[in-house]
């Protein structure tokens, strides 16, 4: 019998897998933005909202994680937003590979910022790199403020926490000075916003927060 | 079930190194886990046992060192539950820490080669 002393990360592949996808994106001058969040969390309802406010001065298009339809894809397109639907096909998480292949279907010399809405799951896509340089968590006030406790991984990553559907925190037990506390103890440089999609309230910040992150990855590629 | 990407990643690994040292059979595999990756040791398992079956991992003993996430208080020092982070510390603090480790490594494995006395 022999031991033998690996110590190899087993995230090594996928890493391998990331940075292929952050050499195109580089290479294209494109921004890639990864939009996580529970299912029902409002990620295709915000993205619906940004692109509105964010398609006249910057070039968007959206990657559509799903385990299954093309609902998400239908909805982007009607904004006129160039928008590839990725199925998992029951996968609880997207990974690099399929977003690589996914960005060479679009005209990326036209585009400066990619969204990737992840497969809704607080617990799995945190796990995988897909390339992304900004990664932004949905969490609704209807899931409840322990989340961010709960799901640490997930939240700890994030460079923005997007607090949604504002509008129902009269029905819901949820603090928003709980996920602002819990979020300075797991990653204290992460933005949280406070909006609510249908009443369009507290979007500018997202938006300006957006247009910055897109504004600091092409300076950095220069 | 992100515990079968990670299982398919670990018998990967270790068939590589049983590769390259001309192995005849793993034994035993390690592997350190830490509590951020919120894996779930029965799927994690399961997954592994069902990726090795017929290669020379089937039946390895897999060995894990999990590495705990905490919540610490940012005052007195203490460690609290994740429930209880968001309330107040006996200590009367409202300021927590969180430390938690996103280890996923294959720390070492154990090989069987042709010339193992039996």
């Amino acid at each position: 019998m022999m031991r033998i002393e690996v110590l190899k990360r087993l995230q090594e592949q996928s890493e391998a897998e990331a940075d292929e996808v952050r050499q195109v994106l580089a290479q294209n001058r494109v921004t890639l933005i990864n939009v996580m969040g529970s299912p029902g969390s409002g990620k295709t309802t915000l993205l619906e909202a940004t692109l509105k406010r964010l398609t006249t001065d910057l070039k968007c298009a959206v990657l559509e994680g799903d385990l299954a339809t093309l609902q998400d894809a239908e909805r982007i397109a009607d904004l006129g937003v160039p928008v590839a639907q990725l199925l998992t096909e029951g996968g609880c998480h997207l990974k690099p590979n399929l977003v690589h292949s996914a960005l060479l279907r679009l005209d990326l010399s036209a585009i400066d910022c990619v969204f990737v809405e992840n497969v809704g799951n607080l617990v799995c896509p945190a796990n995988f790199d897909l390339g992304e340089h900004t990664r932004v968590v949905v969490l609704s006030v209807a899931e409840g403020d322990d989340k961010t406790s709960k799901y640490p991984y997930m939240f700890k990553q994030a460079d923005a926490v997007v607090v949604s559907k504002l509008d129902l925190l009269p029905l819901c037990r949820f603090d928003p000075a709980r996920t602002r506390r819990e979020m300075h103890a797991l990653n204290p440089k992460a933005a949280v916003f406070e909006i609510s999609a249908v009443q369009e309230t507290g979007l500018e910040a997202w938006v300006r927060w957006v247009h910055h992150a897109v504004e600091q990855c092409s300076t950095g590629l220069r | 079930m992100h515990e079968l990407s990670i299982a398919q990643a670990l018998l990967d690994t270790a068939l590589t190194t049983a590769a390259e040292h001309g192995a005849k059979r793993i034994a035993t595999i390690r592997l350190r886990i830490g509590g951020l990756r919120q894996v779930v040791e029965e799927s994690l398992r399961q997954a592994f046992d069902i990726l090795s079956e017929g290669s020379i991992a089937e039946g390895s003993v897999v060995r894990i060192d999990w590495v705990p996430s905490v919540w610490r208080c940012g005052v007195c020092g203490c460690v609290v539950g994740a429930e209880d982070a968001a309330d107040t510390c006996s200590c009367g603090s409202r300021e927590f820490s969180f430390e938690g480790s996103d280890d996923l490594v294959l720390t070492s494995v154990d090989l069987e080669c042709d010339d193992d006395e039996d």
